[in-house]
């Protein structure tokens, strides 16, 4: 008898847990199903095209028969500094790190008064916000050209005001590095606004009221909780403006004159009229690795920042 | 295909059916000449005979053949029947030309349409982008239609074959300077379109050159007030200032291109705005005398004379650069015969004057002298055989991609 209830049990048993090793089955089937289509898509446009990439870099793929065979000559000159491009890369490097910087530090002020001031009218104002950016991007790159030109509106109203002499406009507005910034700058900030906005959005109300039931100051409050809170929209608001700044290569084009080509530039005109496809497959990966190595260093410094926070 | 027998593709095909046409169609004219008429009501031709013949599910033999058969009417004359025969094989409407926006415009190839059914046509961004893509198969035309700095590449790749100029009965009325710098070993590779000089020209209220030379845009004088294009023809403008002492300026050595490398990266710093492309902020700069002196196409100077802008262009003592822009057949064009057909419409009189007209470029066409513009005339010396006599044109720049990598580097120094 006793031995028929163990058996019965033992199946009772058995059967549930064929029954639970059945629906894991099921879950690893669904789980692996859903991942394979944004893995079949890394792999398809991300893993293949940078695989053709590296193999145009060392000459595994050649566009013209006058190129020179499989070798790393290239990525030597490139890594060497023999040629200008890696001084190029350090100067965009530099570029791209003023305007990630001085563009989240803009828009974030502008993203906490959305999400933590404007209550009702939060949406509307964001609306707002993105309006300009409804017109075309070369118009307004160019309006840019109007604004800071040697006629345009910026010196045209400093000579009005005799802030500047008749026939001696401020040189440099209209073409270089700074002119490229101040576009960059202006594109950027209502996308770098939007991960910021979202990040002190969902972030949960009581925390700040427990911290003012506790004693902290407002300034204490934002600092201890909403800034730490706030910090994966900035994060990914920095990168989503240093990453294709760095690359960027229309708008120096634009307003860039001689002064203001860029790495990315560069790549361009390699891929384009340089037919250079191998040092343009060099200075395209280094880019990549470059800012591949950077988010990771971010990563684990945001990583490290919540550990030491808790 | 293991039978031995190597498939033939279309244009091949094409082509054999041409000649077949010709031997038939010379048969007539022996026949004569040894005093014996062909028969009137009918002809025999030799034709080429295209079979397909499937081997498995997926792969098929095309076998040619040489056949006899009986046509009525008369025999088809040689060229004639030739070019006859062969835009009969093809299917007209498959035509593809590859070239800069606005080129389908029916007035640019008069007489076509009508004839023939209405060609496709693919926008390229700049010839050397569109020589990349050609490179990698992008795009398969059968006409491309890009500036001749691309000539030297384009023939050493195997991108382009020979036109046959028999097939194109206006090519004996273009300038022979043009056409004998798109030919190379007897072949012509490309049927010029148009020309223009690169001129410097300057605000004559504002500056004065100190000599006849393209040395005026490399004047620091000048530093701030000059815009150059965005080309590695620059080292052939600098390659033909005396002080850098260059043998050939389109073919400079390597020792040679280092100097003129080092004497770009210099003289690059005395431009400050965009190596432009775009013509008509440049023509706006120099209306307005933000720019004094700049490297333009005669385009310009026209139409600043036009709006009464005090500019003037120098005649350089090292003699003109110029440029021409036109036609390639493509190696795997399918359309042979009626890409000829097309080209011969877009280089005939009135084409090119569309071009001048139009575009104020020079033309190739040396019966197109009846323009709008007597300026143009007079600049380019439209109908004169001579008129291109000691210009260095780009078409005859060799090894191309190593000048545009030494250009990108100059460029890139600039913005150190």
């Amino acid at each position: 008898m006793v031995s028929e209830i163990n058996t019965s049990e033992k199946t009772v048993t058995s059967e549930k847990e064929g029954r639970v090793a059945s629906l894991a089955r099921r879950r690893h089937r669904v789980t692996r199903s859903l991942l394979a289509l944004p893995l079949g898509w890394l792999v398809l446009f991300f893993i293949i095209p940078v695989s053709l990439v590296v193999a145009y870099s060392v000459g595994i793929l050649e566009t013209f028969t006058k190129e020179e065979g499989v070798s790393l000559e290239t990525w030597r000159i490139f890594l060497t500094g023999e040629n200008v491009y890696m001084l190029l890369f350090i100067k965009s490097f530099r570029m791209a790190l003023i305007v990630a910087v001085v563009v989240v530090i803009l828009a974030y002020p502008i993203a906490y008064f959305l999400a933590m001031i404007a209550d009702k009218y939060k949406y509307s104002l964001l609306l707002l916000m993105i309006a300009p950016f409804m017109t075309n991007f070369f118009m307004r790159v160019m309006a840019w050209k109007v604004l800071l030109g040697r006629q345009g509106v910026l010196n045209s109203f400093l000579i009005w005001s005799g802030l500047r002499d008749e026939g001696n406009p401020i040189e440099g507005l209209a073409f270089g590095e700074i002119p490229v910034m101040i576009v960059l700058g202006y594109v950027w900030i209502p996308f770098v606004m939007l991960p910021m906005f979202a990040a002190m959005i969902s972030m949960d109300r009581r925390l700040l009221e427990a911290a003012a039931d506790l004693g902290a100051s407002r300034w204490r409050a934002f600092w201890k909780v909403t800034f730490p809170l706030s910090l994966p929209g900035v994060v990914a608001s920095f990168f989503f403006v240093f990453i294709p700044t760095i690359g960027e290569f229309v708008v120096p084009k634009l307003v860039g004159g001689t002064k203001g080509y860029m790495f990315g530039s560069a790549i361009d005109d390699l891929f384009g009229m340089g037919l250079d496809w191998r040092t343009g497959s060099v200075l395209s990966l280094w880019l990549v690795m470059a800012v591949f190595i950077l988010a990771l260093l971010f990563m684990r410094l945001v990583r490290f920042g919540r550990l030491a926070e808790s | 295909m293991s039978d031995g027998r190597d498939p033939i593709s279309r244009r091949d095909f094409v082509k054999l059916a041409g000649k077949g046409a010709l031997v038939a169609g010379a048969m007539p004219a022996a026949l004569a000449a040894c005093g014996e008429d062909a028969p009137p009501e009918t002809v025999v031709v030799t034709e080429t005979v295209i079979e397909e013949r499937i081997v498995t599910e997926t792969e098929t033999v095309i076998e040619e053949k040489i056949v006899e058969v009986e046509v009525p009417g008369e025999a088809p004359t040689t060229t004639m029947g030739m070019r006859e025969a062969g835009l009969a094989a093809e299917n007209g409407a498959d035509l593809l030309i590859y070239a800069p926006p606005g080129r389908e415009v029916p007035t640019q190839w008069p007489g076509y349409l009508g004839r023939f059914p209405h060609p496709q046509f693919a926008a390229t961004a700049g010839s050397f982008a569109s020589l990349g893509e050609l490179q990698l198969g992008a795009i398969e035309p059968d006409i491309w239609n890009p500036c001749f700095a691309v000539f030297d590449t384009a023939v050493s790749e195997g991108l382009v074959q020979p036109w046959d100029t028999s097939l194109i009965p206006n090519f004996a009325d273009l300038n022979p300077n043009l056409t004998a710098a798109t030919s190379r070993d007897g072949n012509q590779y490309a049927i010029p379109l148009l020309y223009g000089l690169a001129i410097p020209i300057y605000r004559a209220d504002l500056y004065t050159p100190k000599e006849n030379s393209y040395s005026i845009l490399f004047d620091e004088d000048l530093a701030g007030k000059v815009t150059w294009t965005d080309s590695a023809e620059w080292f052939v403008v600098a390659g033909k200032l005396p002080e850098n002492n260059v043998a050939n300026p389109l073919d400079p050595t390597e020792e040679e291109l280092d100097r003129l490398v080092e004497f770009m990266k210099r003289k690059i710093r005395i431009v400050p705005a965009a190596l432009y492309s775009d013509l008509a902020t440049n023509q706006t700069d120099l209306a307005t005398g933000n720019i004094v002196a700049s490297y333009v196409a005669p385009t310009q100077w026209i139409e600043l004379t036009k709006q009464g802008v005090d500019i003037a262009f120098v005649t350089p003592d090292e003699g003109f650069i110029g440029f021409s822009c036109g036609y390639f057949l493509m190696a795997g064009a399918d359309q042979y015969y009626h890409a000829h057909e097309w080209v011969n419409s877009a280089v005939s009189v009135e084409a090119a004057l569309t071009i001048s007209n139009k575009f104020n470029f020079g033309n190739s066409n040396l019966k197109a002298t009846a323009v709008d513009n007597p300026l143009l005339v007079d600049v380019m010396g439209l109908g004169d055989p001579a008129a291109l006599d000691g210009v260095s044109l780009l078409d005859k720049m060799q090894n191309i991609d190593r000048l545009n990598d030494a250009w990108i580097e100059v460029k890139a120094a600039a913005g150190v």
